[in-house]
């Protein structure tokens, strides 16, 4: 069983929702999540080591009468410190979901949060990312790179010698600036 | 404590009101402003830095950015450092420009009217060179803005002119400058971004004396730093993020009006106001203002609560003939007066924090028709009323494409049409000056000045962001009742066309399927073995259209249990989950699992009830499709870039790293040959992710 390959952690949670009688806490969960914003504005970019996540409410299968929130997550690094992130840096969002579920200690105790999510976790069984030595910056920075070493090689073409050379360690310059913006 | 400033004035008024509800601080709060300091003093660090041009001042949404410049910044840079001049409206008070959706035509206007004041003596003229701020103010507005209008240079030029001019450091502070952007998101708005865009890297490289200071909130900082960068001076930019309070600066803002230490010039706040909190009372309200949950920023809620605190526990002042005791009674200090306590009652049946932006708009459209102009018409149905003047607020809602709810700016003419529309009978013109009045500040005048034609239009925009998420909030509870009787989800999903396991490029796909609790540890081995020797793996690496996979075995008695009470299921069977994150669509996948990866695929899902197995594949898809189910939120740090465009933007890295290492040194001729085979190496690692990618 394992939960990394590589560098990445893979994070695979089922907690129970609440079952209150006349409290729909399924469809609040979904409302809540179809309006949370999916781009740079959603929680798990300010979580910045994550690649890709994902939630999803589990409440039509017959065969299990307990609904689940499904939370499945691919990030850098440690779990204990990826928990305390989502804790601190993003406590509306976690609470907005889980205040819905059975056991929820709330955000404040950073470390009762992350207890109470390593009894939710389940051990992933085998688990496969094509680029595993990988952080999220550095594949950022490797897109962000390749887009401007193809316009470049575009604008540069026909150039020769001490143009292109100078051109060049503009180009090295001007990434470098870039990426110490996006630090 | 107060900065230090505070206790050289001498004679100081304190404001009349101890919170400010939803204005902000201005110059004349200076002693009540508090919690600020480390930020202040890091600001003007920052902007002191002589070859600094251009401050990013960002914040979230009601973390006070308007009320820092003014009450906490400006007096601390003019004041405390005496080395700076902020630009001066007609009343001499510091004249911050509203972006809108033309930012420079809204400066060009300000900065005509400040040199048609200050630069209008023939003195000038003739000291001048030519031309000269004279002639600029010499012209008609009009024609100073389709000046601007035709080069944006003009207007750098004359803000060098007049810093040119000034003893002082000439700072400049265009406010809620994401309106450039959010205001005109299509392409209409292009020509006016670029224009400002343009504007602020030609003042990133003045020689001058001058700052700029760009007030905007957080959420938009990726995007003016991507337009700022192709042109600007970024080593002249500095950006700083206003965070949001912490409890102890709530803490000190709750207080500052109940201290009883004085401040020189000023005296003691509590001299002045007369009131406590019951003890444990602030802390209550700072901890409720961070609890999570509270949208719309924690700063409007706090002064919202804390005024109707006050205002609810402050003694009435005598009514009627006695207007005149009244107004000595709230005015000045008055020795007699006995103090009151806000109580934990008051608070408690205030209805606490969460809420009150939304009740205090509902007060204030109350308020608004016990007035003479509304208790004229002897308006019939009052809710009527209320709900139409709600829907046409509502109208100055933005919902930006990510989601953010944000002011519009709206022609008044067109807002008093949709008054019309929605049958208020309150005459609009009447009701949109109570609401823009200064204490309640819900609406907010903006004169939108344009380029291209010169002319400006006077429109509303909310008084403040939180404003628009409160009415938006608002309005889905009047909704609500109709959405209860739905499946509320399925509404927003089919309503919004919100594809929620897509997102870019990727497709998120989870599925879970039965297996007899005996073929578990089978189907665990081979799953271990796949992780170490089979070629699965390789495979799925080959193919290259998968980032993140995973299988998850779930035993009949491992599912989570949290709680003694929580109901528990009773299963026959274990579980088997699987994950995916590819590239492409539903089918493709299915299909390279059905040929390709079959053998691999067939092994591991065999041990699953009812698995007809890969082929005929329009059976293995009917299967795959009811063990599926939906995922309800997707994100991915780079949505348009495939598994294949990560690997290929890794090898141009390094390729890169590795020529630029080595091409130090290297004559113009060697230097050719390298980078000739640095573009053989890389040039199918080109293919292009077509927009930008979205972690940070």
């Amino acid at each position: 069983m394992s939960n990394r390959n590589g560098s990445i952690y893979g994070l695979t949670i089922l907690s129970p929702i609440r079952s209150d009688a006349g409290i729909p806490h399924n469809l609040a969960i979904r409302t809540y999540l179809a309006e949370l914003p999916r781009d740079q504005h959603s929680p798990f970019a300010r979580l910045s080591s994550t690649h890709m996540a994902r939630l999803a409410v589990l409440d039509d299968k017959e065969y299990l009468t307990t609904q689940y929130v499904v939370f499945e997550s691919n990030f850098d690094g440690d779990l204990d410190i990826y928990l305390t992130r989502m804790a601190r840096e993003t406590p509306n969002f976690v609470d907005s979901v889980w205040k819905h579920c059975v056991g929820y200690p709330g955000v404040s105790d950073p470390l009762a949060f992350t207890a109470y999510m390593k009894k939710c976790q389940l051990a992933t069984t085998f688990f496969f990312a094509d680029v595993n030595n990988k952080t999220v910056q550095q594949t950022l920075q490797a897109l962000r790179t390749q887009r401007s070493v193809a316009a470049f090689i575009l604008e540069n073409q026909g150039k020769g010698g001490a143009e292109l050379q100078k051109a060049f360690a503009e180009l090295l310059e001007s990434l470098n600036a870039r990426e110490e913006l996006n630090q | 404590m107060p900065r230090r400033s505070i206790d050289v004035k001498v004679g100081k008024k304190w404001p009349s009101d101890p919170y400010k509800g939803l204005t902000y601080y201005g110059g004349d709060d200076v002693p009540l402003f508090a919690g600020r300091d480390s930020d202040i003093d890091a600001v003007c660090g920052s902007i002191g830095l002589g070859n600094i041009r251009i401050l990013l001042l960002h914040g979230l949404t009601g973390c006070g950015k308007s009320s820092f410049l003014r009450a906490g910044l400006i007096p601390a840079l003019e004041e405390e450092i005496a080395g700076y001049e902020f630009l001066r409206d007609e009343a001499g008070k510091p004249d911050f420009v509203r972006s809108t959706d033309d930012p420079t035509a809204s400066l060009a206007r300000r900065i005509h009217l400040f040199i048609k004041r200050e630069y209008s003596s023939p003195l000038e003229n003739k000291e001048a060179e030519a031309p000269s701020l004279a002639s600029d103010a010499a012209l008609e507005e009009a024609e100073f803005v389709r000046a601007v209008a035709a080069d944006p240079q003009t207007l750098v030029k004359t803000v060098e002119r007049i810093a040119s001019k000034r003893p002082r450091t000439f700072v400049l502070v265009i406010d809620q400058a994401e309106e450039v952007i959010t205001l005109k998101p299509d392409p209409t708005g292009d020509p006016a971004r670029i224009q400002f865009f343009d504007f602020l890297s030609d003042i990133s490289r003045s020689r001058f004396d001058l700052k700029v200071i760009i007030c905007f909130r957080t959420e938009y900082h990726g995007q003016f730093y991507a337009q700022l960068r192709y042109g600007a001076d970024v080593g002249r930019i500095n950006d700083y993020y206003l965070n949001d309070f912490t409890e102890e600066q709530l803490l000190e803002a709750i207080l500052r009006p109940t201290s009883r230490e004085p401040l020189a010039g000023y005296g003691a706040p509590f001299d002045r106001y007369h009131f406590n909190y019951e003890l444990s009372l602030p802390g209550k309200i700072a901890k409720a203002l961070l609890a999570p949950g509270l949208s719309g920023g924690v700063l409007p809620a706090l002064q919202i609560v804390c005024r109707r605190l006050y205002e609810g526990a402050k003694p009435k002042p005598p009514e009627g003939p006695d207007a005149t005791k009244a107004a000595i009674f709230d005015a000045e200090v008055h020795p007699l007066v006995k103090s009151f306590t806000i109580t934990e009652k008051a608070y408690t049946s205030l209805g606490g924090v969460a809420g009150q932006v939304i009740s205090y708009l509902q007060s204030e459209l109350e308020a608004a028709l016990a007035e003479p102009f509304a208790a004229k018409l002897g308006l019939s149905a009052h809710r009527n009323e209320m709900d139409g003047w709600r829907r046409v607020l509502t109208t100055l809602v933005k919902t930006q494409i990510n989601g953010t709810v944000t002011t519009d700016v709206i022609p008044e003419e067109t807002l008093r049409k949709e008054a019309v529309r929605q049958g208020c009978e309150i005459e609009p013109k009447e009701m949109f000056q109570f609401l823009s009045h200064e204490r309640r500040r819900i609406l907010r005048p903006v004169d939108v000045a344009r380029l291209a034609t010169a002319e400006v239009i006077r429109c509303f925009s909310l008084g403040h962001d939180v404003l628009a998420g409160a009415l938006q909030e608002w309005s889905d509870r009047a909704k609500h009742t109709k959405l209860e009787r739905e499946n509320v989800w399925a509404t927003l999903r089919s309503t919004r066309g919100i594809m929620s396991n897509i997102n870019g490029k990727a497709y998120a796909m989870n599925a879970i399927t039965p297996m007899k609790w005996w073929k578990t540890p089978v189907l665990r081995l081979f799953l271990f073995l796949l992780g170490v020797v089979l070629p699965l793996q390789k495979d799925l690496k080959n193919l290259s259209f998968i980032h993140f996979a995973r299988w998850v075995i779930v035993r009949r008695t491992q599912f989570p249990v949290l709680a003694q009470n929580q109901a528990r299921d009773r299963l026959k069977h274990d579980y088997l989950f699987f994950f995916a994150n590819f590239n492409g669509t539903w089918n493709q996948c299915m299909d390279t699992f059905s040929t390709v990866l079959a053998n691999g695929i067939d092994l591991i899902w065999r041990w699953s009830e009812k698995y007809p197995g890969t082929k005929p594949s329009t059976q293995f898809k009917r299967y795959i499709a009811s063990v599926q189910f939906v995922t309800d939120y997707y994100y991915t740090a780079y949505p348009n870039a495939t598994a294949s465009d990560v690997k290929a933007a890794h090898r141009v890295q390094d390729a890169l790293a590795y020529i630029a290492g080595r091409s130090k040194g290297l004559s113009p001729e060697e230097f050719e040959r390298a980078y000739l085979k640095f573009v053989v190496s890389v040039q199918c690692d080109l293919g292009t992710t077509s927009e930008r990618t979205l972690g940070t």
